[in-house]
């Protein structure tokens, strides 16, 4: 029934730990799960300061990416991770609509706006989990 | 500090992959690797690689595929390139082929340095610029520059 499940996660913002939920749900729903990240859209003209801070903003996403999915991997999940650009509702949706996912997954974060995402996700049920990973 | 252009070598460059299915372009980069040495036990490293590939889609998208695996079969960080015109099926979420295959052994004991290699590299490919540069380079010492200027 959810074929795929969907989490978006903020690096930085979530500890390795605290998707154990999120994991042993998409194992008990034997899901794939994809792992989504959302980069701030880059400025047309950005400064060397912007530059270098969007650099380490990307590469420690990445590395918390591949930290999931080595997890993931030891627990014989089923997982695609995914790094994309602009606004975290927007992208959330626009993933959820192209890759068809079935649930949704993740956790209250202070830049994401909840309402404005469920109303973008229409029928598409989201979670979110705590930082207790429940 | 780790450096994709120094877990590669330009032997271990193939500019024109003869495989065109995901199972074989893996084997034809693995056994790149064993020619050069780089790998003992060739069978072990296959089946880490192909037990991960079993679960992930390691297409990463754009065009982009990186097969990856922590195996007792190698003693170092390792990368072999590949490049497939036609591309290959990696099962990518974005449903391209892969052009740009790029390889990735390490031991098991080096976790940190096998995730920092595969998000350095993913963040390089994740540049159209680079991934255009990479798919137009006419010979395996241009992509080592590729990678080094890159870095």
């Amino acid at each position: 029934m959810y074929r795929r499940l969907l989490c978006y996660v903020e690096a930085g913002e979530t500890r390795l730990e605290e998707l154990e939920g999120v994991l042993d749900l998409a194992s008990q729903l034997q899901s794939r799960l994809i792992v989504l990240a959302v980069l701030p859209e880059e400025s047309p003209d950005p400064s060397e300061e912007e530059k270098q801070e969007r650099d380490i903003l990307e590469d420690r996403t990445w590395n918390f990416l591949y930290e999931i999915e080595d997890v993931a991997f030891g627990r014989e999940l089923k997982i695609s991770l995914m790094l994309e650009e602009g606004k975290p509702e927007e992208t959330i949706a626009s993933v959820v609509k192209s890759y068809e996912v079935d649930l949704c997954a993740t956790f209250p974060y202070k830049g994401l706006d909840a309402e404005l995402l469920l109303q973008k996700l229409g029928s598409t049920p989201l979670l979110f989990f705590n930082q207790e990973g429940r | 500090m780790i450096r994709i252009s120094e877990a590669i070598r330009e032997e271990g460059i193939v500019l024109d992959l003869k495989a065109q299915e995901k199972v074989a372009v893996i084997k034809e980069l693995v056994s790149v690797m064993v020619d050069l040495r780089l790998i003992q036990d060739e069978e072990t490293f296959l089946a880490d690689i192909l037990k991960r590939e079993n679960l992930e889609s390691t297409g990463i998208g754009l065009g982009v595929a990186i097969p990856h695996a922590r195996t007792t079969a190698a003693s170092e960080l390792l990368l072999a390139f590949g490049r497939s015109a036609k591309g290959v099926d990696f099962n990518s979420l974005d449903g391209k082929p892969s052009h740009l295959i790029f390889l990735i052994a390490a031991p098991e004991e080096k976790k940190s340095h096998y995730i920092m290699a595969l998000a350095r590299l993913s963040k390089m490919l994740r540049k159209e610029e680079m991934r255009t540069r990479l798919s137009k380079a006419a010979t395996p010492a241009e992509v080592m520059e590729i990678l080094k200027e890159a870095e």
